[in-house]
């Protein structure tokens, strides 16, 4: 076994450990552990690029990932200020089981056939001409602005469109300001438990679900 | 470059449309109404379905710039499936106002986002590459999570359009996946280099491919909603505001199927896919005709009609799914129309049509916030408002294939090819008609609703808006004029279809290579190799 390949599974394994982590109790109970999971599957997969000689994907995997969008994502959850009998585990049904079963059976062919397949592959070379450059910064550079450049620019009206709709769903109000105010959100926990406790007069602990519009149901006693 | 350009005209024109909307919105008035955008983004629709035309006559369908040729194209079947998903953009922008307005959610961002996943839908189906398709797919479904959720106020619309986002984000990772695959095979994610590693079948190939195929096909299941993978479906039609679920039954299928042709017939054609085609059709036919099957049994039992046409999109699924499977190439572009390849396009346009037109009508029943369309919201529909009775009506006789409906044609043709494909789909082609047969009472029950069921006592009050009736207008007009003459739009799809079956799109495509002066990069060529087990 070469040190690549010892690298490689240190590397690979961690990977899958954390990332099993994130879903499994008894860290994937709780959002916020199952996000540092994520990240510390995020600095696994850094060194795997690295080790494929892909240097500039691995640091961005760290940069981008691990850094920006992590730090958001852990914000989002706190944010949300999740109260624990929210984050309970579901009960177990035998629709779930099967499911499980289901699942458990797909990914055992995938590894089989992945197993099989790769069966005598053999690994480039890369002192060959051809690949001083591989995975350098100049190199990605280069693909990213000729022969990638249409999807390049696709993903950017891919971004505006997904900054559009977070604030579209997520904004408090759409309504313009000399509109009435208008029924809460289903989206807009905080506001929806006020309108809940200041109808009811109770603090339903338990109850999480949202106000919802009246419409829906009055209408389907017509 | 410019003529690259003036081929991307339509999806330039689509996208100026959501900039302009989105840019100008915040400057207007907080007072003025913003249901003009409607008529304006049917104008834009419009004015790219027009440049569509403009080039699918001009002739001229290559990219000569490597960077766009790799990745987009303007061939016919690209034009064709633009000009329909901006067509069904068109008249889902004339009948959204009026009903969003009554629902009280009538912003300009909403027009924005139709624009953009019209967009999103050109690029798909004008794409030639594996990550240009990826990107195209999720600018589309973005928008339209988030189109089908934007009713906020209302649980319903909010389950639609996280159901859907939730549903829709595993076929993505899917379909990311089984692309994994396919760049490992190919060193390439560009359907010229897939093809070209699939000219030649190498050992060791047949468990890759397989894995790419079914994970890549599960994706676009997941995408027109087939069984095993359509259970989201009728809750994101029924909770989606109904011009949105008209553009999620129409647009969106006409999409997902343009990428799902191109994709099967233009990246998975080479002789190594050969050897999996013992399976992959025969794998695809069953699916398809056990989703005709299961759309159209839970379909009987349903009493919403926006749930019932929810599943009759997903059994729609399952013929067209049959259809695409049934489409073996017989090489050489017939000059005959009845060739090979027209039944889907065709069969497209025609449910595409009858969707828009059944959704705008059900949409005059939304006045007030109503997001109910059951017998009691329909009930009377036929005698206070006529045109809506009759447009539902003549959707849902589309729909269930009555000629002189275009729906007819649009099953006539698909059965035909088929029944043409052999003898081993005869099978799938009876219980194709025997599917229908029982759609029709679905599809009636909805037009009993509205002509023969007591009204009630509350006069009910309809949404009556001048750019709604354009659109259930047009969309009425058009599924009878094109029902009663097909023949010019039937040579449309033969040609759409003909640009895209293998021998034709393989000589062309490498053709187009050698001109462009377009080789794979020595460095992917060799990783190729490496992957490969020898």
């Amino acid at each position: 076994m070469t040190t690549e390949q010892i690298l490689f599974y240190i590397l690979g394994g961690g990977a899958v450990a954390a990332s099993a982590a994130m879903l499994l109790p008894p860290l994937g109970k709780s959002p916020i552990h199952s996000a540092i999971s994520l990240i510390v599957s995020f600095f696994f997969l850094a060194g795997l690029y690295a080790l494929l000689s892909a240097h500039l994907l691995g640091a961005l995997q760290i940069i981008v990932y691990a850094g920006a969008v992590m730090v958001l994502f852990t914000f989002v959850i706190m944010l949300l200020n999740l109260r624990p009998d929210e984050t309970q585990e579901p009960r177990i049904t035998a629709g779930k089981v099967l499911a499980g079963v289901l699942a458990a059976f797909v990914v055992g062919k995938v590894v089989t056939v992945v197993g099989l397949a790769s069966a005598g592959a053999k690994a480039v070379d890369l002192a060959q001409p051809g690949y001083e450059n591989f995975g350098s910064t100049k190199e990605v550079g280069y693909m990213l602005y000729t022969s990638f450049l249409v999807p390049f620019e696709l993903i950017s009206v891919l971004l505006l469109v997904a900054a559009v709709g977070a604030v579209i769903l997520a904004k408090k109000s759409l309504h313009y300001v000399d509109r009435p105010e208008p029924p809460p959100s289903v989206f807009d926990q905080e506001h929806a438990h006020e309108h809940m406790h200041t109808q009811s007069g109770t603090d339903h602990a338990g109850d999480t679900h949202a106000p919802h519009d009246a419409n829906a149901h009055a209408a389907s006693h017509h | 470059m410019l003529h690259d350009i003036a081929l991307l005209s339509p999806m330039i024109i689509l996208l100026f449309g959501a900039l302009f909307t989105l840019v100008v919105d915040p400057f207007l008035p907080t007072a003025t109404p913003r249901r003009f955008w409607g008529p304006f983004g049917a104008l834009i629709s419009g004015a790219a379905v027009l440049a569509t035309a403009a080039l699918w006559v001009s002739g001229n369908h290559e990219m000569q710039t490597p960077a766009f040729a790799a990745h987009l194209s303007a061939s016919r079947l690209s034009l064709f499936f633009t000009a329909l998903t901006a067509v069904c953009a068109l008249l889902t922008h004339l009948s959204s106002p009026a009903f969003m307005d009554e629902q009280d959610h009538g912003f300009g961002e909403f027009y924005a986002l139709l624009h953009f996943a019209a967009f999103g839908m050109a690029v798909m189906v004008a794409a030639e590459s594996l990550i240009t398709l990826f990107i195209g797919l999720e600018i589309m479904s973005l928008s339209v999570y988030v189109l089908a959720a934007f009713k906020r106020t209302s649980l319903a619309s909010v389950e639609a359009g996280l159901k859907y986002f939730i549903m829709g984000s595993v076929a993505s990772a899917m379909l990311l996946y089984g692309m994994a695959f396919l760049y490992g095979i190919a060193g390439g994610t560009t359907y010229v280099e897939i093809q070209r590693a699939l000219v030649v079948p190498k050992p060791g190939l047949d468990l890759w491919l397989g894995l790419a195929v079914v994970l890549t096909m599960g994706a676009f299941l997941f995408k027109v909603a087939a069984v095993p993978f359509h259970m989201w479906a009728p809750d994101a039609y029924e909770g989606a505001p109904t011009p949105v679920a008209g553009f999620m039954s129409a647009g969106v299928k006409a999409a997902a199927f343009g990428a799902l042709l191109k994709v099967l017939y233009a990246a998975l054609a080479g002789g190594a896919i050969d050897s999996l085609h013992l399976s992959m059709p025969k794998m695809l036919a069953t699916f398809a005709v056990v989703t005709m099957t299961v759309g159209n049994i839970a379909a009987l039992r349903q009493t919403n009609a926006k749930r019932i046409l929810g599943f009759s999109a997903i059994a729609h699924a399952g013929y067209l799914l049959l259809g695409c499977v049934a489409w073996v190439p017989d090489g050489g572009l017939g000059d005959h129309y009845h060739v090979a390849g027209a039944a889907v396009p065709f069969y497209l346009v025609g449910y595409a049509l009858a969707s828009l037109a059944v959704f705008a009508a059900l949409s005059v029943v939304g006045k007030g916030g109503q997001e109910l369309t059951g017998q009691a919201q329909l009930a009377g529909l036929g005698r206070r408002y006529p045109l809506a009775g009759a447009v539902l009506t003549l959707g849902l006789l589309s729909l269930a294939g009555v000629p002189p409906t275009l729906g007819f044609f649009g099953k006539l043709e698909l059965l035909h090819e088929v029944l043409r494909a052999g003898d081993q789909y005869v099978p799938h082609a009876v219980l194709l008609v025997l599917n229908s047969v029982v759609a029709a009472y679905y599809y009636l029950r909805i037009t009993v609703w509205v002509y023969m069921k007591p009204e009630g006592k509350v006069e009910r009050e309809y949404i009556r808006d001048r750019s709604l009736t354009w659109s259930m207008s047009l969309a009425a007009l058009a599924i009878l004029c094109v029902g009663i003459l097909p023949s010019r739009l039937m040579r449309m799809a033969a040609f759409a279809g003909g640009a895209v079956r293998p021998q034709v799109a393989r000589a062309h495509l490498d053709h187009q290579l050698e001109v462009a002066g377009l080789k794979p990069p020595v460095v992917k060529a060799a990783a190729t190799e490496a992957v490969l087990p020898r």
